[in-house]
């Protein structure tokens, strides 16, 4: 073997640990998983949209992708508590919001709705009514 | 057309929200002397049944869902002063009492919905045959539905923009003009349709009742 054949083996032994740096090595581990549930105010799940989800006050997305067909984003929190999530679908829905995973691994938002969409439609109808009530009261008398 | 917060710019919602308070301004100069105590409790139940229709959500074709508005109406009885304040405060109030839109996106949605769309409606309704004025009402009401959302598809298009992370990646809504105008413009052609149909039914109740001149 030429001296050039010798350099150009040792030169492609060289490169044996970068090729094998471009395999993929799997495993299959069990870990407790949060889900975070996305739903229009009708309960239609908010499927196959946009995601990203940070650690909070984190500049770069620790998961990104799609909201599976039931609107749910699946992530494996560890010991982070605080998280932030921005969804959003390209016809313009969609929620920026900050939320706390609880150490039972039960998520909450921090803006967790206690009351229904219903309950505050008829609050907002008898806040209109009753702020143009008052407003009645100031006005003057309607044309005889 | 409730757009949340974190998905307008502070480059963007920060000069909107001062064109927003001048226009508010000079909605409310002379209010005083528009209302009586005829118009106040039309307007009253009007703005409360924009509130109502614009949570309740219509299933439409491709999955998606959309929401009456009912600028035109308020635009076609009350004129743009009145309307651009009602819906102002009915944002207001969809954004506070059930998140529906946000805070940072109010003057967006108030000036592409209260004023755009209350303007369409009302040169439509100066601009009817007194013979025939129905196709009038209509195309107006199609518009005060069409234009606010070609214009807040555009305001979301921009956002990728004009604010970018270092790496280039956008710091707010993501997709350009080209995904989202299609996006948001062909569900409200539909929606566009449905609110004509409803402004047409008020525009003959309203008649019948000579509460327009």
């Amino acid at each position: 073997m030429s001296n050039k054949a010798r350099f150009l083996l040792l030169l492609l032994m060289s490169y044996a640990p970068l090729v094998q740096s471009h395999g993929i090595e799997m495993s299959i581990d069990q870990a407790e998983a949060s889900i975070i549930t996305l739903r229009y105010h009708n309960n239609q799940p908010f499927a196959n949209v946009a995601y990203e989800l940070f650690v909070a006050k984190s500049k770069s997305a620790y998961q990104s992708g799609r909201t599976d067909a039931q609107g749910r984003v699946v992530f494996v929190p560890g010991s982070i508590r605080k998280w932030r999530i921005r969804v959003f679908s390209e016809d313009g829905h969609g929620t920026d919001t900050h939320l706390e995973v609880d150490a039972d691994s039960i998520s909450r938002f921090s803006g967790g709705e206690t009351v229904s969409p219903t309950a505050y439609l008829v609050l907002g109808v008898g806040i209109l009514l009753s702020g143009f009530g008052l407003l009645l009261l100031t006005v003057k008398r309607g044309k005889p | 057309m409730h757009i949340p917060d974190g998905f307008i710019a502070p480059q963007f919602y920060l000069p909107a929200y001062l064109l927003a308070s001048g226009a508010w301004v000079w909605a409310a100069r002379g209010i005083r002397r528009t209302l009586d105590e005829e118009t106040i409790p039309r307007l009253a139940v009007i703005t409360a049944l924009a509130y109502a229709i614009g949570l309740v959500m219509l299933p439409l074709p491709g999955g998606t869902s959309g929401h009456l508005l009912g600028i035109g109406i308020l635009a076609m009885l009350f004129g743009v002063r009145l309307a651009f304040l009602a819906y102002s405060l009915v944002l207001l109030l969809q954004a506070m009492l059930l998140g529906a839109g946000g805070i940072t996106a109010l003057p967006v949605n108030a000036l592409a919905v209260g004023l755009v769309g209350a303007s369409a409606m009302a040169l439509c309704v100066r601009w009817r045959s007194t013979r025939n004025p129905l196709p009038a009402i209509a195309v107006g009401a199609f518009l005060a539905v069409v234009l606010p959302a070609l214009l807040i598809a555009l305001v979301l298009g921009v956002q990728p923009i004009i604010a970018q992370q270092d790496d280039g990646s956008p710091l707010f809504f993501p997709f350009r003009p080209e995904i989202v105008v299609p996006a948001i413009m062909l569900p409200h052609l539909l929606i566009g349709i449905a609110e004509a149909v409803l402004t047409l039914a008020v525009w003959r109740y309203a008649c019948d009742r000579g509460w327009l001149h």
